[in-house]
């Protein structure tokens, strides 16, 4: 009975694979022998179906001995390597300030038993835990509900932590299993709150470095990558200064230069000249007075709040805003709630008008 | 002071163009068209986003032959924009040296303004329209043909025909109610 369970579940974690990662990751697994290893090699090249490459695996790894915990192994590693297909979500740690010498995450399995374990008090479970590159990965697989339920991807968190960061990432959870899940995870991070900030999207690495890297994106970006020159011996050849000739060099001469690198200019201080992190969506939800009079000038007599939400949705939001600067479509300073939005980690905003200190005049 | 069409002497066998239009609307892909039309006169082309020009350039610019207003029907910026830009140019501009040319004129639905208002424009500064696109690359071609061909007679390329004589037998744009 439990060996079929595994089997299905085998089954459909290679079944995502694509057919030039089997070997690469099947090795990373462990679970195959490495003599079979060479065997699923020569099956990759044969060019066979991919049906018939799952089935010959699933034949070869010992089904006898593997256990839930196994595939899920698989599973995260497939995760690891194809981060872009879930929807993520940023979580933020606070921790009191007594606690912060006493009680330190050690290591990457002590913090894996410790969550196992407050999470085994709430709901039946596997947790497995890989390291890629300075993060911690996380699969959690909530064994709740029916054999059905059990096998459905509803059940499965995925989590990502950066240590010693105060940020999560995790991918959407169960109304239901949330709080328990919230509460696990302060007790093994020995934190006191853990509250979602508004920063959402696909792309995992460019949501890392927006809440990891706040303070550092944009023009500061440089700084961080290490682009700023300091070798006195990287400066190129010096120029020799030429006479300007009489005859003009180039047939197509463009007069508002000067306007234009001014427009450069002013974008590369707001954005840096290194590639925005991708965000899908950016989201606005006003509730400022309606500002429009001129095209509608009988709303000037409602004071009240004008309840407008705008989105911006794209492959690279922040790349598109840059482009808007230099296509000429905004007038140039950007806005700071649209130029600073790499800095701000968050994509969800509330514009609201600035409140009055003084009473107003009568 | 902006630039006359008479303020400097013009040079030997060259014919100056100036396209004025709003940034991104393809500019530099029509100065490249023109360029390559292989032309007996050497030809330059001059871009700009609106006038009046910047007054640094004044002494190292040639004389200006020809002026095109490049303008997007679908866009309301640009149609702005050249809407100023015409205001600054030099009246002595208007008699045959000067032409829009607009943009997107086929696709109806996108219009942000009656082609009505476009017309308009072109009637009030008395200078011919032609529609044309830039995508494709033999209308860009076409295009810079008819371009050439007004600014060879502006330069005086053409003998016995002068800019006027074109001014003077073209037709409006005024169309007559239906009957």
């Amino acid at each position: 009975m439990i060996n079929t369970n595994v089997e299905i579940r085998l089954r459909k974690v290679l079944g995502r694979f694509k057919r030039d990662e089997f070997v690469k990751h099947l090795r990373e697994w462990g679970s195959i022998p490495s003599g079979c290893l060479k065997e699923v090699e020569t099956v990759v090249a044969e060019k066979s179906t991919r049906k018939a490459l799952v089935e010959r695996i699933v034949q070869l790894s010992n089904i006898k001995h593997l256990t839930t915990l196994d595939v899920a192994q698989l599973d995260l590693i497939y995760h690891q390597n194809h981060p872009n297909n879930r929807k993520w979500s940023v979580f933020q740690l606070t921790k009191q300030p007594e606690q912060n010498e006493k009680h330190v995450v050690t290591s990457p399995d002590a913090f894996r038993e410790r969550l196992g374990k407050q999470l085994s008090f709430y709901f039946k479970n596997d947790l497995c835990l890989r390291t890629r590159g300075d993060a911690w990965w996380l699969r959690l697989g909530i064994q709740e509900g029916s054999q059905a339920q059990r096998l459905s991807p509803g059940n499965v968190v995925y989590m990502v932590h950066h240590p010693h960061s105060q940020y999560i990432i995790m991918s959407s959870i169960k109304v239901s299993h949330k709080d328990f899940v919230m509460q696990a995870l302060l007790n093994s991070l020995h934190c006191s709150e853990i509250r979602e900030i508004q920063l959402t999207g696909r792309d995992l690495d460019s949501l890392a470095a927006l809440a990891l890297h706040s303070n550092s994106q944009g023009w500061f970006s440089q700084f961080r990558l290490g682009q700023v020159d300091s070798n006195p011996l990287s400066k190129g050849p010096s120029r020799k200064r030429k006479a300007p000739s009489d005859v003009p060099d180039t047939d197509v001469v463009f007069e508002n230069q000067k306007d234009k690198d001014h427009r450069e200019q002013q974008i590369l201080h707001a954005f840096g000249s290194n590639r925005q992190p991708k965000l899908q969506k950016i989201e606005y939800k006003l509730e400022t007075r309606f500002r429009g009079f001129e095209f509608a000038p009988a709303m000037s007599l409602h004071k009240e709040p004008f309840h407008c939400r705008v989105k911006f949705e794209g492959s690279s939001v922040l790349e598109g805003i840059k482009e808007l600067g230099r296509a000429g479509l905004t007038a140039l300073p950007l806005p700071h709630h649209l130029a600073n939005v790499h800095s701000l980690a968050k994509n969800h905003f509330v514009l609201a008008d600035k409140k009055r200190t003084r009473p107003e005049q009568k | 002071m902006a630039f006359t069409s008479h303020s400097k002497l013009p040079e030997l066998n060259t014919a100056t163009i100036l396209l004025v239009g709003m940034q991104g609307i393809g500019k530099h892909r029509l100065a490249g068209a023109l360029l390559e039309l292989n032309t007996s006169y050497s030809l330059q082309v001059r871009t700009a986003t609106h006038l009046p020009l910047p007054a640094e350039n004044s002494e190292s610019r040639p004389r200006i032959d020809f002026v095109v207003f490049l303008l997007d029907a679908n866009n309301n910026m640009s149609i702005s924009k050249t809407v100023a830009s015409a205001k600054e140019l030099d009246v002595s501009y208007f008699l045959g040296r000067a032409c829009f040319v607009v943009l997107n004129a086929t696709s109806e639905s996108l219009h942000c303004t009656d082609m009505s208002n476009i017309t308009g424009l072109c009637d009030a500064h008395d200078s011919p329209m032609l529609c044309g696109s830039l995508q494709d690359e033999n209308q860009r071609k076409c295009l810079a043909r008819k371009l050439l061909c007004q600014t060879e007679v502006s330069s005086g390329f053409k003998h016995a025909v002068s800019p006027m004589l074109i001014q003077a037998t073209k037709h409006t744009y005024e169309f007559m109610e239906p009957l």
